[in-house]
């Protein structure tokens, strides 16, 4: 098995019955335990389990019986969402012995679409923090340079995929914790919709603002995990993935340069992929159209207010009784809630509807937005000041605030060698628009085949 | 006005101290008294940079309504 093969490529080869899903699950935990270690991407690897799935999964083949949209495709989880039986880290102390009673919601749903789940994933300490030294677990790696950060903080779940060690994975996005390691690791994240995909039995970080996302290697993958993820009674409403083959032409693209133009100024590696990018969807009969939103301060401040505020909420106990148990830069982030008035978590939700209805306004003159998403290639990973920087040099945090849907898509390499990224942003509910402008993109491009060297041995 | 400034930082350390107690942070306090800094001075420049909403009277967001 070939360790780059994407989800689509699996269930065809499983219909051909040129693989079976006990080959594939071998071939993945062989790869996992031969050069995890320089990745850092899983903290608990479930081979038992993951085994005892696949062969299930392969006795329905057999019988000519079909589990699901995932049938047989390995997934890896990042540990914050809760598996029945296993221990939810959060990646810190705080939560070491914490053993899950239940599934979280979304892990129902990928049991219910036929999927492999092959452990837990690495993350910054609830979902927060960054790649810290002081935990009891190491931070995962940037497979194209071990010495980079993968961004976080679904870092391993970024890592997981750069690195071929799963074909799909699951993250969460609070202020861009599935896009930003999409970035850092060149693969495809998905902010969906706030609320398409239930947050229940995933450990909160900021209530109104956190969303559950897919990632893979690939679009395509990515809308078949969001199809899995919402065919439950849990979701609002089903999203159905389609061919991506339609194009482009005679869509309108809204383009977003002033956040990363003047608001916040990007590396000019960034800005001449972005610049490149707009071009390939012209050269595909998309339509350009400038927009102005409003500046990326007037997204962050509000915010910052509420997930400082929700934040401090939920972790107000344990920093009271046992702040030694949570890494610094945690700690730092976390504290800052207790000095917020409930008046400015009030007035930030007040500015909040407003600025959803900008975002609202721009996609009735237009079908998606593109708009920049890492200002900077990956930063090295112990540069402390570099990596408290990279957390603000970035244009994601609207979406969290707005809800819309945003799809972190690669677009480029730095001449470090280092993935570049952008972002597609669509109406609410309207992700088949953002998968199919991504898809088209991808398919002209070929950013999504290329893999860090070091991972193919 | 070096003096001054050494002053005023000492009166807002103080003030931060204080309301991290009132916080119940006291261990956070004793332990990581730079982290409580830290994060204090972090959500005052939060604080300044905000300027809230246009109108003092916009419902936040989600409107309030009854459960279903």
């Amino acid at each position: 098995m070939n360790a780059w093969m994407t989800a689509a490529q699996l269930r065809d080869a499983y219909a051909k019955k040129t693989l079976s899903p006990v080959e594939v699950v071998r071939a993945q935990l062989d790869r996992i335990e031969k050069i995890d270690s320089r990745y850092n991407a899983f903290l608990h690897v479930d081979a038992d389990n993951a085994l005892k799935a696949a062969r299930q999964a392969e006795q329905a083949l057999l019988s000519g019986k079909s589990l699901g949209p995932l049938h047989g495709v390995p997934v890896g989880i990042k540990d914050i969402i809760d598996i029945a039986g296993q221990t939810t880290t959060c990646h810190s102390k705080v939560m070491q012995g914490t053993v899950a009673t239940q599934d979280a919601d979304c892990i129902t749903a990928l049991r219910q679409g036929g999927a492999i789940l092959m452990g837990k994933l690495a993350l910054h300490e609830f979902a927060i923090g960054g790649p810290s030294f002081d935990l009891p677990y190491p931070p995962a790696r940037n497979p194209w340079n071990t010495n980079h950060h993968p961004g976080g903080s679904s870092s391993g779940s970024g890592a997981a995929l750069a690195a071929g060690l799963v074909p799909l994975a699951l993250g969460t996005d609070t202020g861009g914790s599935v896009r930003h390691p999409a970035a850092a690791c060149g693969v495809v994240g998905l902010k969906p919709t706030y609320d398409l995909v239930s947050r229940r039995g995933v450990y909160p970080l900021s209530f109104s603002l956190d969303h559950v996302g897919p990632m893979a290697r690939t679009v395509l993958d990515t809308s078949l995990l969001l199809e899995a993820l919402t065919a439950t009674s849990t979701s609002p409403r089903a999203f159905k993935a389609g061919p991506l083959d339609r194009g482009i032409a005679g869509l309108r693209i809204g383009v977003i340069r002033h956040f990363h133009l003047e608001d916040e100024v990007a590396e000019p590696e960034m800005a001449a992929a972005f610049e490149e990018a707009c071009r390939v969807f012209e050269g595909l009969g998309a339509q350009l159209v400038d927009i102005r939103l409003p500046s990326l301060q007037e997204f962050s401040a509000p915010q910052k207010i509420i997930l400082m505020a929700e934040g401090w909420a939920v972790h107000a106990k344990s920093l009271r009784a046992r702040p030694g148990d949570f890494a610094e830069m945690s700690r730092r982030k976390l504290l800052c809630g207790a000095f917020l008035s409930a008046g400015d978590y009030v007035q930030a939700m007040q500015c909040r509807e407003a600025l959803m209805d900008s975002v609202d306004q721009v996609l009735q003159q237009v079908d998606v937005l593109v708009v920049a998403n890492s200002m900077d290639p990956a930063c090295v990973i112990n540069d402390l000041p570099e990596v408290v920087r990279t957390y603000t040099r970035q244009a994601r945090v609207p979406f969290n605030l707005t809800g819309h849907p945003a799809l972190a898509v690669p677009n480029g390499f730095s001449k470090a060698g280092l993935p570049l990224s952008m972002q597609i942003v669509g109406r609410y509910y309207d992700e088949a628009s953002i998968f199919r402008v991504g898809a088209a993109y991808e398919q002209a491009t070929a950013w999504h085949g290329m893999h860090p060297a070091a991972c193919s041995a | 006005m070096a003096i001054t400034n050494a002053a005023t930082l000492e009166a807002q350390e103080a003030q931060i101290i204080a309301l991290a107690k009132l916080a119940g942070l006291d261990l956070a306090v004793q332990d990581y008294r730079q982290d409580v800094m830290t994060a204090a001075r972090t959500a005052l420049n939060v604080q300044k940079s905000f300027s809230g909403p246009a109108l003092n009277t916009t419902e936040p967001w989600p409107a309030m309504k009854v459960k279903a």
